[in-house]
């Protein structure tokens, strides 16, 4: 039985990253290898880490949902190995995200949202997107005005002043709502272009 | 080059799919050493919990090598299989696709699609016994048949009827052919001329003559078929009147070579 568990695995990792090859040939995928290590009873799943690469690796349930660990891998030639004793569930998931952005792996801000991958990936929040969530906010400003950047809360109301938060000045202000701007006509008798 | 990496930032690996038996759940709460830092993810109605934790000290551990015989087979067939083979390669092939209503306990009203136009036809067999995908040899041809076979009630058909007034069918309660002398039976209602219909009336003649030959087991995998699908609308009614209380997942990992290992932390990797 392990050893066909250990067969679908190594299929499915082969099926993908066919798949991606033939979508950009210039680039060379890690090989990822996933292995049960019967005497510690861990999976340990390892790959090539190259110079210039920054890795992340996520989780899911359900293959639909996903959900960064804390770890940030910057590549650097060498073999990496992370391990996993066997959680609760029945199944899981992991996959390997990969970038060659520039900038440091930690303090960076790849997706130029205002919070370091480092503090992204603590929270979860996915260091590549600006707005994980998807609800129009992005996940730094979400974090400056107490909104949830891992809940689609953009149509919601935070402080009850009538104006949802994505068109809110400040979102967790009851005195501050939407702004506007009353352009008359300018004093010196000109125009407005 | 580098604008084809950068579009593969979003580049992801599919990793894994496991199953574990409970004893691996039990071993897995020896991990539980030392957590360095964790997130909760709420889920509504649970949470998941991910934990780094402190690297335990490690077994040695001996990667089994997996030798090829122990992941693959040459099947070699039998020559019993191989004459088998050759004989059905020698017989015409006919894919068949049937729509059947069946009136339980009186008959089955059959729709059959061809390229010249419908064939319906009336039968004295219940069709649910050929219900799905089957395959079955007649005179010099080999039968692939598609059949979706829906039963209908009285009951079933007045609301149908009262649903949909100007449906001209299922007909209401038509007129089945009966079985003569333990012989099963079927009327051609309406049919196109033409090759392709003939075809098709000569497939539903193969059909009922299959029926009458496998009569005694058609039904036995049919009774079979019906005792699993009650069994599991059972156990679906029970599962959603007494659902299970939602359990949180605790989901572990440590370092082994990373940037976060003692052993693996160089003076090149930042410290995270």
């Amino acid at each position: 039985m392990i050893i066909l568990r250990k067969f679908v695995v190594i299929v499915l990792i082969s099926l993908f990253m066919t798949a991606m090859h033939s979508q950009a040939q210039e680039v060379s995928l890690p090989k990822v290898n996933i292995e049960h290590d019967e005497a510690n009873n861990l999976f340990r799943m390892t790959w090539q880490s190259e110079v210039g690469f920054t890795y992340f690796i996520q989780h899911s349930l359900d293959l639909t949902d996903w959900t960064y660990l804390n770890i940030i891998e910057p590549g650097n030639g060498q073999e990496k190995e992370w391990a996993y004793p066997p959680p609760h569930p029945d199944k899981f998931f992991f996959r390997l995200h990969f970038t060659d952005r520039p900038g440091d792996p930690f303090t960076g801000d790849f997706d130029g949202d205002g919070l370091s991958n480092a503090d992204e990936v603590a929270m979860g929040l996915n260091p590549m997107n600006v707005d994980t969530d998807g609800d129009g906010l992005s996940d730094g400003y979400e974090l400056a005005n107490a909104l949830n950047p891992l809940v689609n809360d953009g149509g919601m109301d935070l402080d009850g002043d009538g104006v949802v938060n994505r068109e809110d000045a400040r979102p967790s202000d009851i005195n501050i709502g939407r702004l506007t701007i009353n352009i008359s006509a300018p004093t010196d008798g000109g125009t407005i272009p | 080059m580098a604008t084809i990496l950068k579009l593969l930032s979003s580049t992801c690996l599919l990793l894994w799919f496991l199953s574990l038996s409970q004893g691996s759940c039990l071993s897995a709460e020896a991990h539980h050493t030392s957590i360095l830092d964790s997130l909760e993810v709420d889920l509504g109605d649970r949470s998941i919990f991910y934990n780094r934790i402190e690297t335990p000290v490690l077994k040695p551990w001996v990667k089994r090598v997996v030798a090829p015989a122990e992941t693959s087979v040459i099947y070699v067939p039998t020559a019993e299989e191989v004459a088998q083979e050759q004989r059905l390669a020698s017989l015409r092939y006919e894919g068949v696709d049937v729509y059947a209503a069946v009136y339980v306990g009186r008959g089955s009203e059959l729709r059959m699609w061809t390229e010249l136009g419908e064939v319906v036809a009336l039968s004295s067999v219940d069709f649910r016994l050929f219900d799905w995908l089957f395959q079955f040899e007649g005179v010099g041809v080999y039968y692939n048949v598609f059949c979706m076979a829906h039963s209908w009630t009285k009951e079933e058909l007045a609301e149908w009827r009262q649903e949909d007034p100007t449906a001209t069918w299922p007909v209401d309660y038509p007129a089945f052919p009966a079985e003569q002398a333990g012989m099963s039976r079927f009327q051609v209602i309406s049919a196109p001329t033409g090759e392709a219909a003939d075809t098709a009336i000569e497939a539903l003649e193969a059909i009922h003559a299959y029926h009458d030959v496998n009569r005694k087991s058609l039904a036995m995998a049919f009774a079979e078929r019906e005792k699993t699908s009650l069994a599991y609308e059972q156990e679906e009614a029970e599962r959603k009147a007494n659902p299970p209380p939602p359990q949180d997942t605790v989901i572990n990992y440590f370092p082994i070579r990373s940037v976060y290992a003692p052993q693996g932390v160089t003076k090149e990797d930042a410290n995270p």
